[in-house]
């Protein structure tokens, strides 16, 4: 009389079975599933079994059957392929497997992504604006007086001359600092944003400059803000872009539209450059003209903005020496930004 | 702008190191870009002294010394100089040194232990020019007999080193423009005191003949000195000054052109020197002309000047284009024996239009158009006659300052409670005085409580009105980075990220999941695509481009792809599957994005071309297809959970996306057919302008219209999933070629409700047995319902319904 324990450990052989030759599926078969087989044996002594266990023995035993069968079926088929070579020659696991397209963002993007994320964790949202631009956004209402050389600072695309109104004329934008006037000139304070943007400049393409390229600008108005709260935020931003222990200092600068105005350079030493200060942002407290040009009180109201080039920051990270490798979109280049 | 560490010196009772000076000047506004060494040390030079000279065995022309250069043992140097006799102290060139002069080629010359013509040599005794001091090659230099064998010959020449900064000038410093004025912000920072070079100005005989100088235009010349100088003598400058000058990259001409452009970078204040003698009638009218005027200026080109522009006459004719470049008619030469120094304040605003029409940008337009300081105006031409004198010789005939609209010093107040919020920090008020009393901003207490001064600023610093300027002179000598940090970062209420931010960076993960790579490209394109884009009625151009490569806005973003794909299939690529986002702009007569007249846009452009994958052992090579690229579209908008809200149309070979109200979702409403973007395969016209030979496809969204329907989607409730299992009921139609699978597809979900899951195309059929103008195609439709088990009892009318309308509406025919 056959026991479940019995039936266990046949089902235990079965399963372990070495199939991988003709004879041995032949011996399967001769020890399982032939006439005088073990299973055909054990089946026998179903009768012998108490009658409320004779059910679950037979289930088990069936089940027992097919098992061997599938078994015995599957060697078979498997020896047979074998013989016609097809089957072993694809049965490699080393080959490789068909391409499966990857897709990725631009390496600017990617930056751009690492920039917005550090300063959504400082409380900066964002906001939008045109690229083609009128002269009062881009330059009047930052403060830059008509034939002020500071208009010299940047290679302005023109897109149409006002004779009558020159803060009519149309321009592409030369940098992204625009968009603070429309948020201000749209919202009132408290305001803190970012503005990240395409920017332009009518400069001829060289490994070094290209006629466009990218800048986040950032805005924070409110009561009571300082020099030293600009400093704080943009040095938080640096060690969480570069590392915490970057070095960097504080320079003044001048644009039209911040006072006191600066620039932050941070200590650049990779591979096998010589170390060298690299300017990575310009800032400062938003000037008082701005302020007024956009009715915010500047006695009430105080501000700082800055703003940061992205091609620079990605090029200076990955070493990139030309800018135009940015825009020429080879795979080759693209597939080392995963 | 190019300044001499050694020029600095002179202005400044203590100096620091050129670094330490450099970083000063850069944490103080002054950013020191790039120091350049020029100049000699001397190193391995030494003073020596010839004991004895033996004539050379071998060689009738040289002589072998033997000279005392301080060490133990004399040296034995072989000599070619005429003059070279025992007993004198002579500079000795050691072996290792290096020469301040490099051989011929430019290549360093270095002294070796050599034997010349079978004589040993262990250094070399040296002539002037060797050493860099003069052209001077007539002999060795003989140097006094008390100096001490063995002094580095540095200690009595003086150091020639000089350290050269480039210093990167912002617009607002025209103080800043000249040696004195750096040195007044070194000092300002060093605490060193400033030495100005006005102390021993010349005693002026008398004043010039009334009329001789004369301003007719007053409101472009605000100020003119002029004095009249005889009996001078033009000739070469001393070392002294054609060394400062030419480490900071000007040529030495004369001493008085010399000295001119000497007192322009020591003061800032642009001088001109007249021959007098060419000076019709000896007298200056500075005046403007109505109409255009052809002039010669002194770099000999004749140029045509801008009516209005501000000239320097004589009597009869201009003689100087003020503010720019002197003319060649009244130039100095090696004869002129009586001159005019000119010392003037010109009206910037005029000098930078002439400076820019003309693209003549001088030493002397880069500091009018500044601002020059309109004090200093006499005193410069003083400072140049005192020079003259010294240099030139003549004496100093007389002055005129003709000064008809003088500049009052401004008044500022600056609030000292108003300065520590600014800063952020307390910065003690005799420290605040201090710095701007170094920077000649003189303070006076205009109130005690609460603490305020009422500031006179300097005439050089025009640039300083309002408090917020002297706020910032205040911060940038006391240095930036003294500024402590705050504890906390203190934050208005963050807004949250706006939903259209939100979504273009959903639009790029949903890009990238479609297995597509982010390219960046230009949006200015070439001239000649003007037609392909839309031609003159859409195409915005740029008014002054650089080249023609750069002179239009993009209106799509297919060439950008297209041009992209070019680069790689010539490189060997065999397939490219890109996306872009980016705005595109065009002209919009009626209406306009943000600015009247222009539509601008952002797009999301998804591109494919050439080989989807090369030849594999799985897969044979296939090219890209139509429905690489559709099926691509649809999962981004099925990522952006948009895909039922839109639908596409055909219009002849291209589909359109649009809005689609009575696809499923209703919320899409009254843009029911709005156009969202376009699919279609590229046209040879633009692979051909582009140089793409592969097949390629693309299509182009418009973001905004993908947001408007994603703003109306959002809002998510779950539906319960069916427990039901669903049925499936396969259906071929016979139809017209003409029909689109799409348009039965609209028909059976139209007909079916919401029973109706999906639909599948699995097969499409022509030829056999079919009509030569037939086609069919087999359908799978699946059947839910939430409440039930759906069996053929429930399709079986639905499907009778379906095949009723598309027979009524397409003559489709169920195939048997």
């Amino acid at each position: 009389m056959p026991s479940i324990s019995d039936i266990e450990k046949v089902k235990n052989d079965i399963t372990s079975y070495n199939l991988d030759s003709a004879e041995a599926v032949e011996s399967f078969r001769l020890t399982y599933l032939s006439r005088k087989g073990l299973i055909t044996e054990l089946l026998a002594g179903i009768g012998k079994a108490a009658p409320e266990e004779r059910a679950l023995l037979g289930k088990e035993l069936n089940a027992l059957k097919q098992l061997a069968k599938t078994r015995f079926d599957e060697a078979k088929e498997s020896l047979a392929a074998g013989k016609t070579g097809d089957a072993s020659a694809m049965d490699d696991p080393t080959l490789p497997p068909p391409p499966l397209a990857t897709g990725s963002t631009h390496p600017l993007s990617q930056t751009l992504e690492e920039i917005k994320n550090i300063f959504y964790r400082l409380g900066f949202t964002i906001a939008d604006g045109p690229e083609l631009e009128d002269d009062f956004h881009n330059f009047t209402a930052l403060n830059f007086p008509p034939e002020h050389p500071a208009r010299d600072m940047q290679d302005t695309f023109f897109i149409r001359k006002d004779p009558q109104d020159p803060s009519r004329d149309l321009v592409l934008r030369t940098h992204t600092s625009p968009v603070q006037i429309r948020l201000m000139k749209e919202q009132k304070p408290p305001l803190r944003a970012i503005m990240p943007g395409r920017v332009y400049r009518n400069e001829s393409i060289t490994a070094k400059s290209y006629c466009l390229f990218h800048q986040v600008e950032g805005l924070y108005v409110d009561k009571n803000v300082s020099l030293a709260d600009l400093k704080h935020t943009l040095i938080t931003f640096a060690g969480h872009l570069f590392g915490k222990d970057l070095k960097y200092r504080i320079r003044p600068s001048f644009f039209p539209f911040t006072e006191p105005s600066l620039e932050m350079d941070i200590w650049w030493e990779t591979g096998s450059r010589p170390g060298q200060w690299m300017e990575i942002l310009g800032a400062g407290m938003v000037h008082p003209n701005v302020l007024r040009a956009v009715d915010i009180d500047p006695e009430i109201w105080t501000g700082f903005a800055f703003g940061m080039g992205v091609e620079r920051i990605t090029m200076s990270r990955y070493e990139i020496d030309d800018i135009r490798l940015l825009y020429d979109n080879d795979v080759r280049f693209l597939n080392q930004f995963p | 702008m190019k300044v001499s560490y050694n020029w600095l010196s002179r202005y400044l009772s203590e100096i620091p190191s050129p670094q330490d000076a450099a970083d000063k000047l850069t944490l103080a506004g002054l950013e020191i870009e790039e120091i350049e060494e020029t100049g000699s040390q001397f190193d391995g030079i030494v003073v020596g002294e010839v004991l004895d000279v033996q004539p050379h065995p071998d060689a009738g022309r040289l002589v072998v010394c033997r000279v005392d250069i301080g060490s133990e043992e004399p040296s034995q140097i072989v000599c070619g100089a005429p003059n070279v006799a025992a007993g004198q102290k002579v500079p000795v060139a050691t072996v290792g040194a290096t020469l301040p002069k490099p051989m011929p080629d430019g290549s360093p010359f270095t002294i070796r232990k050599a034997k010349i013509r079978g004589q040993k040599s262990a250094g070399m005794i040296c002539a002037e020019d060797e050493l860099g001091l003069s052209d001077d090659h007539s002999g060795i230099m003989v140097l006094d007999g008390g100096i001490a064998t063995g002094t580095p010959f540095g200690q009595i020449a003086g150091s020639l080193k000089d350290y050269v900064f480039e210093v990167g000038l912002t617009p607002n410093r025209p103080d800043a423009t000249c040696h004195l004025g750096v040195a007044r912000d070194l000092a300002a920072v060093t605490g060193a005191a400033l030495k100005k070079p006005l102390d021993n100005l010349p005693t002026v005989p008398q004043q010039l003949e009334e009329g001789t100088i004369r301003i007719t235009d007053t409101d472009k010349c605000h100020r003119y000195a002029g004095i009249v100088m005889r009996g001078v003598t033009i000739r070469e400058s001393p070392d002294w000054l054609k060394q400062l000058l030419t480490a900071i990259g000007l040529r030495p001409l004369n001493n008085v052109v010399d000295i001119t452009n000497f007192v322009l970078h020591e003061l800032g204040q642009p001088l001109h020197a007249f021959d007098l003698k060419k000076l019709a009638g000896g007298r200056i009218d500075v005046r403007s002309f109505p109409e255009d005027t052809k002039f010669t200026t002194l770099d000999d080109v004749e140029r045509t000047v801008p009516a209005g522009s501000l000239f320097i006459c004589d009597g009869e004719k201009p003689v100087a284009l003020a503010g720019v470049m002197g003319g060649v008619n009244s130039e100095i030469s090696e004869v002129t024996t009586d001159l005019l120094i000119e010392s003037a304040w010109f009206e910037p605003v005029g000098i930078r239009k002439t400076s820019r029409t003309l693209g003549l940008q001088t030493d002397s337009s880069y500091r009018f158009e500044r601002g020059v300081d309109p004090s200093i105006t006499a005193a410069a031409a003083l400072r140049c006659a005192e020079l003259i004198l010294d240099l030139a010789g003549g004496t100093i005939e007389g002055i005129s300052d003709v000064h008809p609209v003088k500049t009052d010093a401004g008044k500022v107040t600056l609030r000292y409670d108003r300065l520590c919020a600014i800063l952020g920090t307390k910065i003690d008020s005799e420290t605040v005085t201090g710095i701007l009393n170094r920077l000649e901003i003189d303070t006076a207490t205009g109130s005690d409580s609460p603490l305020a001064w009422t500031c006179t600023i300097p005439t050089f610093r025009p640039d300083v009105t309002t408090e917020i300027d002297l706020i910032e002179e205040v911060a940038r000598i006391h240095d930036y980075n003294n500024i402590p940090d705050p504890e906390r970062i203190s934050i208005a209420s963050p807004e949250p990220v706006p939903f259209g931010e939100q979504f273009r960076e959903k639009v790029r993960q949903a890009a990238v999941s479609a297995g597509l790579k982010e390219i960046y490209t230009n949006s200015l394109l070439p001239e000649r695509f003007s037609d392909a884009l839309g031609g003159k009625t859409v195409v915005i151009p740029t008014l002054n481009p650089i080249t023609k490569d750069q002179a239009l806005l993009r209106t799509q973003l297919l060439y950008g792809f297209l041009r992209s794909a070019a680069y790689n299939f010539n490189r060997g690529v065999a397939g490219v599957r890109f996306f872009e986002i980016g705005n595109i702009f065009r002209q919009d007569n009626d209406g306009g994005t943000w600015i009247k007249g222009i539509h601008e846009a952002t797009h999301l452009h998804i591109g494919v071309a050439g080989s989807i994958h090369s030849d594999h052992w799985k897969e044979p090579a296939r090219t890209f297809n139509l429905f690489d690229l559709k099926a691509m579209v649809e999962s981004i908008l099925v990522r952006l959970d948009i895909f039922g809200q839109t639908g596409w149309r055909r219009d002849g070979d291209n589909l359109e996306l649009i809005y689609n109200g009575n696809n499923g979702n209703r919320k899409a409403g009254s843009d029911n057919g709005a156009v969202i973007g376009t699919l279609f395969e590229v046209d040879d016209d633009w692979k051909t302008r582009t140089e793409v030979e592969a097949a390629a496809f693309s299509s182009e969204l418009n973001i905004g219209l993908l947001e408007r329907l994603a703003r109306k989607s959002s809002g998510r409730v779950y539906h319960a999933v069916s427990r039901f299992p669903s049925f499936e009921f396969d259906l071929a139609l016979v139809v017209d070629k003409q029909v689109s699978a799409g348009d039965l597809i609209e028909g059976m979900r139209k007909i079916s409700g919401h029973q109706l899951a999906n639909v599948e195309v699995f097969d499409v059929f022509e030829g056999g047995s079919l009509e030569k103008h037939q086609k069919s195609i087999a359908f799978r439709l699946t059947f839910q319902d939430n409440a039930k088990t759906l069996t053929i009892k429930d399709v079986d009318p639905v499907i009778q319904k379906v095949l009723k309308r598309l027979a009524a509406d397409h003559s489709a025919e169920l195939r048997s």
